[in-house]
């Protein structure tokens, strides 16, 4: 691809996802509950393709395509057993989480946490975490797509100007109408990244295995599981925290606030589920199709894990290479905007506006400066490229992983307070960073797995001692309530 | 109507099968039966889920 095709490419999605934000402003009530939750007004499509183009990142297109062509087919159980962790959870949570929004109005995720724990710490620390820890995986996006316009356009597009260009994107979807111009803006990407992932399949297939197939046994070592990477201390490291996404990750669950009725919540959760299975499984066997053409000599030995979609956009003809370039950006785009939504409204309610009630007025003017500051602190991420993105991601979901218990414990126990979420919360925090700079495994066991077990028992020993606070059993009593 | 304990108990059972399956019964056989295993559980879980809340 040569640099004016690529540029034309990005002009025209900018374009055309800009006229979709700015139509979306006129659903837009201008308060900030609306901004951030739709106050609950989001119909089937929209919630079901803004949950899965929020979930689904860079991180496939790059990050999976990457690893399921250097390890083979266990990255597809990585990413299933999320798959399946994320339907476990929905089930049980996203009911509960929606009608304790539409009964009280909470905005962020960390203030039902407050509310729950019966303490504004609690909300100050999730979001403090979660501001520290979504920055390396916000960032990841951007270094998805600015790899991808780099390899397109065979380096005419430098990476400095891809990742400025994804940073402006998002923040400019996400400044234009809150969640609504988010939401619309995912709908537009998420049918993209879906409708890419078959052309993308179909294309190397035909370019690569017509007349003969793919067959697994062309993979080697790579067909095994357990292989050389995928041993069973790894697959447990990375699907735990994984596991958890859809309760750790702020950014997914404040999107349970925006079904307008419990149908709608229930078709969301469906039909992300056949979106997120057919995604998966498209984008893994992407991977594993392109090593069997390196195997064969059709395609580049990669070493580079990351640099198989770019290299592949690379190669293909322009109309696929202009596709898969602008789904990569949707994919990052749709994400990192979410992201940085989410994290504006936890700022502006739960440090800001907890702290500072008496100048609530102003809290939108804070959260939209906060998603400024966001956006530089990714680029600055992004500039100085600090790893794969498949490890960047699985490092922000390992820190956001001591909020597990808290959140799953505030529908079920009717023990437990501030401090039992706050030395929870810092406990697992402290774990995760230790051994992920140590490197070190006691007993064997790796990181993820101590940081759950750690933050899952300091949860239930401190909360045996403490009682639940007034109020509990709002949270407690809407699971028995009909749905 | 599927019972939320049933429905628990089952989705424990899904989550086990997809790590020791391939780690056990699956462990070093070549080709895609791994494959079609995780897609082929995942596929059914998804109309599980879908039935469960149909109720």
């Amino acid at each position: 691809m040569d640099q004016l095709s690529v540029y034309i490419s990005i002009l025209i999605y900018l374009i055309a996802g800009s006229a979709i934000a700015l139509f979306s402003k006129k659903f837009l009530k201008k308060d900030f509950k609306d901004f951030y939750t739709a106050s609950g007004r989001f119909g089937t499509l929209l919630a079901t393709l803004s949950y899965a183009a929020t979930t689904y990142s860079a991180f496939m297109f790059i990050g999976l395509v990457g690893l399921a062509y250097s390890t083979g087919v266990g990255a597809l159980g990585f990413e299933l057993v999320y798959f399946v962790g994320t339907l476990i959870l929905l089930y049980f949570i996203a009911p509960r989480y929606w009608k304790i929004h539409k009964r009280y109005g909470y905005v962020s995720p960390a203030e039902v946490l407050s509310a729950r724990y019966g303490s504004k710490t609690v909300g100050a620390t999730v979001t403090l975490l979660a501001l520290v820890s979504l920055i390396p995986y916000a960032s990841s996006q951007v270094i998805g797509v600015a790899m991808a316009a780099e390899g397109a356009s065979g380096g005419a597009i430098p990476y400095v100007s891809a990742v400025i260009i994804a940073i402006a994107v998002a923040l400019l979807w996400s400044l234009i109408a809150g969640i609504w111009s988010v939401g619309w803006t995912d709908v537009f990407q998420g049918l993209i990244m879906l409708f890419t992932g078959f052309l993308m399949v179909l294309w190397v297939y035909s370019w690569g295995y017509a007349g003969r197939g793919f067959d697994f046994a062309l993979l080697g070592s790579l067909s095994y599981v357990p292989n050389q990477y995928w041993s069973f201390s790894t697959f447990l490291n990375m699907t735990i925290p994984w596991f958890f996404f859809a309760v750790t990750n702020p950014q997914v669950v404040q999107r349970l606030f925006s079904p307008k009725d419990p149908k709608t919540l229930k078709s969301m959760i469906i039909w992300f589920g056949a979106y997120g299975l057919l995604f998966t499984v498209l984008v893994t066997l992407l991977g594993l199709m392109l090593r069997g053409l390196t195997f064969d000599g059709s395609f580049p030995p990669i070493s580079y894990r990351d640099s198989v979609t770019p290299t592949l956009l690379g190669m293909a003809p322009l109309w696929i290479g202009v596709f898969g370039l602008v789904a990569v950006l949707a994919a990052s785009v749709s994400t990192i905007d979410g992201i940085l939504l989410t994290l504006s409204s936890m700022a502006a309610r739960d440090i800001y506006e907890s702290y500072r009630p008496g100048m609530a007025r102003l809290k939108l003017f804070v959260g939209r400066a906060t998603l400024g500051v966001l956006a530089l602190a990714c680029t600055v991420f992004a500039l100085a490229r600090p790893g794969f993105i498949v490890d960047l991601a699985v490092l922000s979901s390992s820190l956001l992983l001591p909020q597990a218990p808290v959140v799953i414990g505030m529908f079920v126990w009717n023990r437990g307070g501030k401090a039992s979420a706050t030395f929870t919360l810092v406990s697992g925090f402290l774990v995760a960073i230790i051994l992920y700079f140590t490197k070190m495994a006691p007993l064997g066991l790796p990181m993820n797995v101590w940081t759950i077990i750690v933050s899952t028992l300091v949860y239930i020993l401190i909360g045996h001692f403490e009682r639940g606070p007034q109020g509990i059993e709002v949270f407690l009593g809407i699971e028995g309530e009909e749905f | 109507m599927i019972d939320k304990k049933v429905f628990l108990l089952f989705s424990a059972l899904v989550v086990l099968l997809m790590y020791f399956i391939p780690y056990g019964v699956l462990s070093g056989v070549e080709g895609p039966l791994t494959f079609i295993f995780w897609t082929g559980i995942s596929v059914a879980y998804l109309i599980f889920v879908a039935i469960s809340m149909r109720r």
